[in-house]
């Protein structure tokens, strides 16, 4: 019967004991504020009142208001400087860490309604810069009549986007041509561009454009996923979002929906014609059948999906062509008397143009970040793929009066994916290590270091091989 | 090389073409190299530790870098922006943009601003102090001219422009509403580099057809007359004369005399006093793209590599950029130079 007491007597004491403690911590941290009041008073034995300011620290942390406890509590700026810092060390595009980036939205897949159906056509003539009542259109489509135009379930991948006919281009077309992802693989340009005197430029390849321009871009805020199904909602026609290219048809009345065609007869209309002749228009846009204008609770998002693009692509649509800007100032070579050959040939635009004005296509107009910059601007290097050779050496616990260095290896970025490897150990200022763990970190450090740089040889060896 | 013990490599150098070399004005040893492969790197390029102290990613290939002091340096190039470089906290930060490339720039002292050209026709000034937060421009001034700018210098007050189709435009930054002189290039092809004497009594330029002109700034007759203009960077190969642009031309600080570089891989020195060639350094494996004297004249920085003057064929079979260092000894100083 004892023993039962015991328990719950023993158990209420170390209560009791557990809250004396808390009550005295808490007292304990109101007397004297939070911080690094504590470890000057307790590790240090100076009472903060004799140091209002603390020595030996990194600027801005002499005081005793800031309060780390884990992650938490640390100020604002140095945490936006630190992403800043990473970015840069791993090479990733600006505000890639730091403006975290907006989840994708979400789609469901369900039937569209004829009201959805129309505003997403509406959404893609702006798009296409075809919204101009202007006729032209018609009757630069042969191909309207036997509606081949537009290809209904043609791969993403085959798409696209025609170039619009020069009569229509009051919009101008809000993204430089989009090639094949195989080509941009390769980095090659696209093909219908004319090729440059000066041969093609050492830059990387112009952008292309991850998602079809139809779909709101990932990052881009405010574009909802549709709307719940209006009444009246079609029948399981066409599917809610098709790549621009492959518009959805027409909404006539009557309409029904033609049987889509083999999926290699699709493929191949687009796929089998690289080059779009420039008179390539979507069958969707008969004059006389335009559609009525966007459901008003359509509107901005569409609007917007369109404008953001518009806006961001206004810098880097230059000329494939190089154009004199003064064609009266234009330069010829003079005659020459002796055998001469000139290695560069050209009067009128030098080397670094005639490199930069084709890239220049893909050199963004850096105003800011661009957190949706597709990575495939970056050229691809071995060295994008592991870049892990590199040590560096902080200096750290500022307080101590020894300095202490602590040297990292900083992540690994192999194949865009990070591996967070930091291997701490402590060094003294003369670079000996002082103790056993620090030697068995040194050893640790080296053996995966090695094991990176042989990681790293052979994603190189596999690009040569690949290239 | 001949005299190897006279030339170093830089560690790590850019992986695609050097647009622009510079150094530091007071410090010996620190340059700037601006690359198409998108980044600005900034060497110690002492003798015992030749190391990257720093590199500064950009979005697009940068073309142009300038100093303004020893802790400050500025970019600009395709992504059409020009940034301020912190060499010592490694923070970029943006000044404003051109509407097109940024092909040149330089740092007036005089004024405390930077000065950018750009093929968008404009001459821009830059205030760096007067906005130092990123929502406003720091553009303080913009000059249209007739033509893209290519290449512009300035010696004290004067900036002197060379731009496409031959023009050259010298001002005075200290009335840029109209040039104090228009001039049209003495060579008849296009202009590809220029430099201004340190005395400041006129400039060389150069062009894509192996020539140096000599030119002053004083527009009386007599001044005028002592222009000339000579071939360089020429070989003659069975009959055939080959010609080679010359990429760039930069004068000694002390001494007066310049170097010049060619697409041929050599670097000249040349004394214009009395026009002479002073030494001709050993070909070098690429073409020379960009070279800089430094504050104290006892070295030569060159960008060693292709310089796309003959297209994409060329690209393939250049090699590796680089950066050398060359130390200078007795031939940069005119024959009978006062002194030791």
């Amino acid at each position: 019967m004892v023993f039962p007491l015991l328990v719950p007597s023993v158990a209420l004491t170390l209560l009791g004991f557990t809250l004396l403690v808390l009550v005295l911590q808490l007292e304990f941290e109101d007397e004297l504020g939070g911080g690094r009041t504590a470890p000057i008073q307790q590790a240090h034995k100076i009472e903060p009142a004799n140091l209002p300011r603390i020595e030996i620290v990194l600027p801005g942390r002499d005081g005793y208001e800031v309060e780390i406890f884990g992650m938490e509590g640390i100020p604002a700026p140095d945490v936006a400087d630190y992403k800043r810092s990473e970015e840069i060390e791993l090479g990733l595009p600006a505000g890639s860490i730091s403006c975290q980036q907006a989840k994708r939205p979400k789609f469901d897949n369900r039937p569209m309604s004829e009201d959805e159906l129309k505003a997403q056509l509406e959404a893609h003539k702006v798009l296409m810069g075809l919204n101009n009542p202007e006729p032209s259109a018609s009757s630069t489509t042969p191909d309207n009549s036997s509606g081949n135009g537009a290809v209904y379930g043609a791969p993403a991948q085959t798409y696209a986007v025609p170039m619009p006919p020069p009569s229509a281009m009051s919009p101008p077309p809000p993204f430089p041509p989009v090639m094949s992802p195989s080509s941009m693989m390769l980095g090659q340009p696209p093909s219908f561009l004319p090729p440059f005197p000066g041969g093609l430029p050492p830059g990387p390849p112009p952008p292309g454009f991850p998602f079809p321009p139809g779909f709101p871009p990932p990052g881009a805020p405010g574009a909802p996923p549709f709307p719940p199904p209006l009444p009246g909602a079609r029948p399981p026609f066409p599917p809610p979002f098709l790549p621009p290219g492959a518009s959805p048809p027409p909404v006539f009345p009557g309409f029904s929906p033609p049987p889509p065609g083999p999926p290699g007869s699709a493929g191949g209309v687009l796929g089998a014609s690289p080059p779009p002749s420039p008179n390539f228009v979507p069958a969707s846009t008969n004059a006389g059948q335009q559609p009525p204008a966007l459901a008003p609770s359509l509107q901005p998002v569409f609007i917007r999906s369109v404008q953001v693009p518009q806006g961001h692509a206004q810098g880097q649509l230059k000329p494939p062509q190089l154009t004199l800007p003064n064609p009266a100032l234009k330069q010829t070579l003079p005659e020459v008397k002796t055998p001469t050959e000139l290695k560069w040939t050209d009067p009128n635009f030098s080397p670094a143009q005639i490199n930069g004005g084709s890239t220049s296509a893909s050199a963004v107009t850096a105003s800011g970040p661009a957190p949706d910059e597709p990575r495939s601007k970056k050229r691809a290097r071995a060295g994008t793929f592991c870049r892990c050779a590199d040590i560096k050496c902080w200096k750290t616990w500022p307080h101590q009066s020894v300095p202490f260095y602590r040297f990292f290896l900083i992540p690994a970025v192999i194949d865009q994916m990070l591996i967070p490897f930091h291997v701490p150990f402590i060094l003294t200022p003369h670079k000996k290590i002082i103790n056993q763990r620090s030697r068995l970190c040194v050893r640790v450090f080296s053996f995966f270091y090695g094991l990176l740089l042989e990681l790293g040889a052979r994603l190189r060896a596999k690009d040569e091989a690949v290239s | 090389m001949a005299d190897d013990h006279n030339t170093t490599t830089l560690p790590s150098p850019p992986f695609d073409s050097i647009s622009s070399v510079r150094y530091a004005p007071v410090h010996p040893d620190r340059l700037l190299v601006a690359s198409w492969d998108t980044t600005v790197r900034y060497y110690d390029t002492s003798d015992a530790s030749p190391e990257v102290k720093a590199k500064f990613d950009h979005r697009a290939a940068v073309l142009a870098c300038t100093f303004s002091d020893d802790v400050r340096g500025y970019s600009g190039g395709l992504d059409t922006s020009v940034r301020q470089l912190d060499l010592t906290t490694e923070n970029i930060s943006y000044l404003g943009q051109h509407s097109d490339s940024i092909s040149c720039m330089t740092w007036s002292r005089e004024q405390n601003s930077l000065i950018t050209g750009s093929w968008d026709r404009t001459i821009r000034f830059w205030d760096p102090r007067s906005a130092p937060n990123q929502t406003s421009s720091c553009q303080t001034q913009s000059h249209t001219t007739p033509e893209r700018i290519y290449h512009l210098d300035l010696i004290n007050n004067t900036l002197v422009v060379a731009m496409a189709s031959r023009l050259f435009h010298i001002y005075d930054i200290r009335n840029m509403s109209s040039p104090s002189q228009q001039r049209e290039s003495s060579l008849k092809y296009m202009t590809r580099s220029l430099a201004c004497m340190p005395d400041g009594q006129g400039y060389a330029t150069a062009s894509t057809e192996g020539r140096i002109a000599v030119e002053y700034f004083d527009p009386s007759p007599e001044a005028q007359e002592k222009k000339y203009a000579f071939k360089c960077h020429r070989q003659t190969i069975s009959d055939v004369d080959h010609v080679w642009p010359v990429n760039a031309l930069a004068f000694h600080p002390k001494y007066n005399t310049f170097a010049s570089a060619g697409s041929d891989g050599t670097v000249s020195i040349w004394d214009h006093k009395v026009k002479k060639r002073l030494r001709q350094y050993p070909k070098l494996s690429n073409p020379v793209s960009s070279i800089a004297f430094n504050s104290d004249g006892s070295k030569l920085a060159m960008g060693v590599c292709y310089t796309w003057d003959e297209g994409e064929s060329g690209a393939r079979s250049a090699q590796q950029p680089m950066v050398v260092i060359r130390k200078l000894g007795e031939e940069v100083k005119p024959k009978g130079w006062p002194g030791n």
